[in-house]
């Protein structure tokens, strides 16, 4: 069955957008049921897999468009500490909660992103997809997705710039 | 190169799109452009937080093809509404159609006006048709009327000897 094949890459593209699993798990099953019922309009213009991340993507979107609400900015203040580390506590766990800190900050940024920028990050920098699979994903030429990425990177740096140079991700 | 190029050029190198000379030019500016290749390091420091975002458990919540098919056997199976919209969508043209068709047999069906002449119609009326005729007749002058009545007794002859001929 279809979806075996493509059901990571749906959620990984649902979870990688909302970051949540739950949340990207409904969105996931509702994607394949909008492709299930949409099967009869696919017209093997473009690869399967393409077809479906379009119809991905899109849903996502809508669902993005209709959470979309006011958040207030995030501070790295506003980010819980990590708890000290007790003696025993093993400096790893320390760095990992560090690395979860910084996640959530960056996650943060990328959310007050205007959209096309974010999902262009997320399918390149996150997905690893190729620009010409971008391309066909979101209609774009590949100038389109070099510009746009390029602006994307610019306006993501802008917003980090504090804390890019605090050392390594 | 000035820095507004190589930034644009940096987001490329990131991605490992650069050919190679325009890669050499590019780490030439770097090499003197302190301000860009603090952005290379930016860029390549984003990359590396972006990439961590990916999850690494990308399997969905469990049963995910069950619960998917369970869903999928839901909607297939026509609920009252979906049956009713659907035979509403089929039949309003068929009904237009129909429709149509009717107006179209009545019109055509109409019975021909019956055309009536004119002293049927005043028959119909209820009038007499020699009335007005009458009434023409006996407006015109007496002389009038006599020569009308000998042409008339004339053309009754010819009419006489051609049937004799």
């Amino acid at each position: 069955m279809l979806v075996k094949a493509y059901q990571n890459k749906v959620f990984g593209l649902a979870v990688n957008m909302v970051r949540n699993r739950e949340t990207a798990d409904d969105l996931a099953q509702e994607i394949f049921l909008k492709v299930y019922l949409s099967l009869s309009k696919f017209r093997f213009e473009s690869e399967f897999g393409t077809w479906l991340y379009q119809i991905a993507i899109n849903h996502i979107r809508d669902y993005l468009r209709k959470q979309k609400k006011e958040k207030n900015d995030l501070r790295l203040e506003d980010i819980p500490e990590p708890r000290l580390p007790e003696k025993e506590a093993s400096l790893q766990m320390a760095e990992q909660q560090e690395a979860e800190r910084r996640r959530q900050l960056l996650s943060q940024k990328l959310e007050e992103m205007p959209e096309k920028y974010r999902l262009i990050l997320s399918l390149r920098d996150i997905q690893g997809l190729s620009y010409e699979e971008i391309g066909k994903i979101l209609r774009l030429s590949p100038g389109t997705v070099d510009s746009r990425l390029h602006r994307a990177r610019r306006l993501l740096r802008k917003k980090l710039a504090p804390f890019l140079s605090q050392g390594g991700g | 190169m000035n820095c507004h190029q190589a930034e644009k050029l940096i987001s490329r190198l990131v991605d490992g799109r650069l050919d190679a000379g325009t890669a050499a030019r590019l780490e030439a500016h770097l090499r003197i452009c302190p301000s860009c290749a603090q952005t290379l390091a930016d860029y390549r420091q984003m990359q590396s937080l972006l990439s961590g975002l990916r999850m690494p458990e990308e399997e969905p919540l469990p049963y995910f093809e069950q619960r998917l098919r369970a869903r999928l056997r839901a909607e297939s199976k026509p609920s009252l509404w979906a049956v009713v919209e659907r035979w509403y969508a089929a039949a309003v043209p068929v009904f237009l159609v129909v429709a149509m068709v009717l107006v179209g047999i009545l019109f055509l069906a109409q019975p021909a006006e019956v055309q009536m002449s004119q002293s049927e119609m005043l028959l119909f009326q209820g009038q007499s048709p020699l009335a007005e005729t009458r009434a023409i007749f006996d407006a015109q002058k007496p002389e009038d009327r006599q020569l009308q009545l000998l042409f008339a007794g004339l053309d009754s002859q010819e009419i006489v000897r051609r049937g004799k001929q």
